[in-house]
């Protein structure tokens, strides 16, 4: 019978897989192997995912709430998302193009590294050890 | 017996990098600390000769026929082409060039002697304090020889692989030249140190400066260049629109934009290349904050100061670093972020309407509604927030606004610079730069009139609902 049922123990079991797959998102992001670039990207969009789920929520709450006359805002909603994308363009996109210009640099390096090797390779220009 | 000029020469493993871009406004810069001559040795493209012969008229002779001693430039030759700068061009007007002779310097190893000879001359006839000599991109043995007269050796470079090629080779070619000769027999041709320091050039917005210097700062630590090779990069300069856009149009673009990061850039290059003794008698103590920040106010109402006041802001540890390390700035914008500022303003203020839109909704359907309080403030909060950031971005580098701004200055100052009347086109291209400069501000301007007019009508029903 579902109404005798406990529901905190599926609840808590939710949140529990909730987290383990979202912990298990973000592992499986840092461990492989795709650019630091990619992986802050990745990483950003798993934390938006999270806070919009969130915020959904809220604000689904909201609507069934404020029709019973409680004094919760829509307001509020619009003011997080505006923070939030404050957020994302002050740490984000500095962040991100912190890891691109690293990672354009390093392949820049192993393109002038290639051209040195051709060049000792032919005797030239040899590199120290 | 005159004393030898300063000399710093320009070379580059690879043409098209920017050598007289750079040494055309390096020398504008420097004409501010002493007398300069600029010496066009690009014998093959003539690069400076044309560009400033579109701009100046130039007369007399040409460094090829005073190299094959054909001639001797004199002071009635010369063009002073800026205040305290000289131009001579590499070949004279209306003369043919002689590949011939100039093979035959080579094939009889006098072509440094020659140029030895020839920078004498001009330092007996016109004494200057800085000789800048413009050299032909690539391997030639003219600009070897710039390079074994030179005090100082500027390898311009880019940050790509091409250029990097070219630039080990360059090196290669140098430093071989330098083994074949026995030691002692061209002492007649090494006046200079030859002291190599490298530039790079048009380094794109992806790069960070401290990614870019790391990896520079690697690259020099493993080569062994010897002792008179610099172990860091003298200055990265940026790629820059405006400049781009004008390029090959007027010799001093960089002297058009003042406020740009290319302009200060420059401008540490200067005081970087140049001798301490000429640097010191113009720039005589580091200032403090306080002397630096009168000296910058004064410069409002004195011209000479005003002038003056990139160099003297230079002496500035902190202002000296952030200019070494400035890669994007006003004058300097990349197209990301203008659309990264313009995404950010257009989302604020388009949360910031729909958060009006609710409240007035809201506050007509439900005039008795208790968040009316909250909402009220919310929008208020939301208009300062998004009007500020509205405002910052008009007024900061980021800016459309500002940029449109930039862009209209310098098309005019380049347009006016180059001495000839404007034609209807260039009015009509400077009244859409103007459309779109007013455009851009009053865009966001409206919707912050429209966003406050909506938080007076919240706030009239606030007290609406209080009364």
């Amino acid at each position: 019978m579902a109404g005798n049922r406990d529901p905190l123990p599926a609840l808590a079991r939710d949140e529990e897989k909730f987290r383990t797959r979202v912990v298990g998102y973000i592992a499986a992001t840092l461990k492989s192997n795709l650019p630091p670039s990619v992986k802050v990207f990745v990483l950003m969009m798993l934390f938006l995912f999270v806070l919009l789920s969130f915020e959904t929520g809220v604000l689904i709450l909201n609507v069934i709430v404020s029709f019973h006359g409680t004094p919760v805002s829509f307001m509020h909603y619009f003011y997080v998302m505006s923070g939030e994308g404050m957020l994302g363009v002050f740490i984000g996109i500095p962040l991100v193009n912190r890891m691109t210009s690293l990672e354009q640099t390093q392949r820049l390096e192993a393109s002038f590294a290639v051209i040195e090797d051709v060049k000792a390779s032919r005797g030239r220009h040899k590199a120290h050890a | 017996m005159h004393s030898r000029a300063f000399t710093i020469s320009f070379v580059s493993g690879k043409g098209g990098v920017g050598k007289t871009s750079l040494a055309t406004n390096l020398a504008w810069a420097m004409a501010k600390f002493g007398k300069v001559g600029f010496v066009d040795l690009d014998l093959q493209n003539q690069g400076a000769t044309g560009l400033f012969s579109a701009v100046f008229p130039l007369r007399g002779c040409g460094v090829l026929s005073d190299l094959l001693g054909l001639s001797t430039c004199g002071q009635e030759d010369t063009v002073m082409v800026a205040p305290g700068l000289h131009f001579f061009p590499a070949v004279a007007p209306n003369s043919p060039v002689s590949y011939s002779g100039i093979a035959e310097l080579i094939n009889r190893g006098e072509i440094g002697t020659r140029l030895r000879i020839f920078l004498d001359h001009l330092q007996a006839q016109f004494d200057f304090d800085v000789v800048i000599l413009d050299c032909h991109g690539g391997l030639d043995f003219l600009s070897l020889s710039a390079h074994r007269q030179s005090d100082r050796t500027v390898v311009v470079t880019e940050a790509d692989t091409v250029t990097f090629n070219g630039t080990l080779e360059l090196l290669e070619f140098y430093r071989s030249a330098e083994s074949c000769e026995q030691p002692g027999s061209n002492s007649a041709e090494t006046n200079g140190t030859g002291s190599l320091d490298f530039v790079v050039n048009r380094v794109p917005a992806k790069y960070r400066y401290d990614d870019l210097n790391g990896m520079y700062a690697r690259l020099l630590a493993r080569h062994s260049f010897g002792a008179s090779v610099s172990s860091s990069i003298l200055l990265y300069i940026p790629s820059e629109d405006f400049f781009a856009d004008s390029y090959g149009e007027y010799p001093f673009a960089v002297s058009l934009a003042p406020k740009s990061v290319m302009f200060r850039k420059l401008n540490l290059l200067a005081v970087k290349l140049l001798p301490h003794d000429l640097v010191a008698k113009k720039l005589t103590a580091t200032p403090s904050r306080l002397q630096y920040w009168t000296f910058r106010l004064m410069s409002r109402f004195s011209r000479k100061n005003r002038e003056f006041m990139p160099f003297y802001a230079l002496q500035l540890p902190g202002y000296r670093l952030s200019v070494e390390k400035k890669m994007i700035g006003r004058g300097m914008r990349n197209i990301q972020r203008i659309i990264i500022t313009f995404a950010l303003v257009s989302t604020l203020v388009s949360f910031w309407l729909i958060a009006a839109l609710f409240t007035v909704m809201g506050g007509l359907a439900f005039p008795n509604f208790v968040n009316i309080f909250s909402n009220g403030f919310v929008v208020g909060v939301l208009a300062l927030l998004s009007g500020a950031v509205v405002l910052y971005t008009m007024f900061t580098s980021t800016g459309l606004t500002a940029f449109y701004a930039d862009k209209y200055q310098f098309q005019r100052r380049l347009w006016l610079a180059l001495g000839k009347p404007l034609t209807g086109w260039q009015r009509l291209a400077l009244m859409k730069l103007m459309i779109l400069r007013v455009g851009t501000f009053i865009g966001p301007l409206l919707f912050v009139i429209i966003g406050l007019y909506v938080f007076a009508l919240t706030f009239e029903m606030l007290l609406g609902a209080l009364r």
